[in-house]
C-alpha cells in the first residue's frame, strides 16, 4: 500500500473518504513552482522562456491589457489580465496569448495597427513543475 | 485551543513568522489538484461536456492542445481570437467547452479541489 500524508481538519478523521475533511491529502498535490518572473513583450512579437522541463507543464501569464484611446491609438494600461486578450475594431487588432511547449513558453503579443505602444508590454509568469 | 500546522520555508521560524513565510498552514485556504483529465470535441459538434460530478462548482483551468512549427502546445482557454473562440461554463455537475469550430479539438482540463475554508 502506498504511503500518505494526510492532514484531516478538527474533529474529523484522518479515514475520512470526504476529501473536505483535510487540509492536506497527498494524494491531490500542491502545484509547485519551477519558475517564475517579469517579462516585457516586444509590441508586436514573442518573447521566449525556457524551461527546459521536457513536459508541457501548467503555465500561468497576466500581462498589462492594451486598451484605445477611442481614436484607435494603443493605450498600454496598468491592468493585468490573464495573457489571452484581444482588442479588436475596424482599424486595430491587439491580442495577447501564451504557447506552452515541452521546453520553452512563447509569450506571444500582437498589434496590427499602424500606431504601437512603446517599450513593449510588461506582465508576471508562473511556470509550474507540474505535468499538464 | 485550535491546533495549527504550519511549515515554514528555509530560513524563518514557524512559531514567528508571518504567513507570507510558510510554505503550508492549515488557517490558510489552498487549492489541491484533484484531476487533470483529457477532453476531445469530436467533428462537427461545437460543444463537448465532461461531468465532473462533484457537486460544487470547482475552479479549473483549460487548455486547448494545438501545434504548429514548434511542436506541440497548450493555449490556455477562454480565447478569443477571430475564427477560433473557445470559451467555458461551468455547473455542480460539468464543464462545457463551447468554440465556433467544428473541428475535432483536444483540451486538458484542470481541476482543482474545494478551498478547505479552515
Amino acid at each position: 500500500m502506498p504511503n500518505k500524508l494526510l492532514i484531516a481538519k478538527s474533529g474529523k478523521s484522518i479515514r475520512s473518504s470526504i476529501l473536505d475533511d483535510f487540509y492536506l491529502h497527498s494524494d491531490y498535490p500542491l502545484l509547485k513552482v519551477h519558475d517564475s518572473g517579469t517579462f516585457t513583450t516586444l509590441n508586436n512579437g514573442t518573447k521566449t522562456i525556457n524551461h527546459n522541463l521536457g513536459y508541457r507543464p501548467f503555465v500561468l501569464v497576466f500581462s498589462q491589457f492594451v486598451d484605445t484611446d477611442g481614436f484607435g491609438v494603443a493605450v498600454l494600461t496598468t491592468e493585468y489580465y490573464q495573457h489571452d486578450w484581444l482588442q479588436q475594431g475596424a482599424t486595430i487588432n491587439y491580442y495577447g496569448y501564451t504557447k506552452i511547449y515541452a521546453n520553452k513558453i512563447d509569450i506571444v503579443t500582437g498589434n496590427s495597427d499602424v500606431t504601437t505602444w512603446a517599450g513593449g508590454t510588461k506582465g508576471i509568469y508562473y511556470i509550474f513543475k507540474d505535468e499538464l | 485551543m485550535t491546533r495549527v500546522l504550519k511549515i515554514a520555508k528555509p530560513g524563518f521560524d514557524a512559531y514567528t513568522t508571518g504567513d507570507q513565510n510558510l510554505s503550508f498552514s492549515s488557517k490558510l485556504a489552498s487549492h489541491s489538484v484533484y484531476a487533470t483529465v483529457t477532453v476531445t470535441k469530436t467533428s462537427p459538434a461545437t460543444s463537448v461536456t465532461y461531468n465532473h460530478d462533484l457537486g460544487y462548482i470547482p475552479k479549473v483551468w483549460i487548455f486547448v492542445s494545438l501545434n504548429d512549427a514548434g511542436g506541440d502546445y497548450y493555449r490556455r482557454i477562454p480565447q478569443n481570437q477571430t475564427s477560433d473562440k473557445i470559451d467555458y461554463y461551468i455547473t455542480t455537475t460539468s464543464i462545457v467547452i463551447e468554440t465556433d469550430s467544428t473541428s475535432t479539438m483536444s483540451f486538458r482540463v484542470l481541476i482543482f479541489t474545494r478551498s478547505p475554508n479552515p
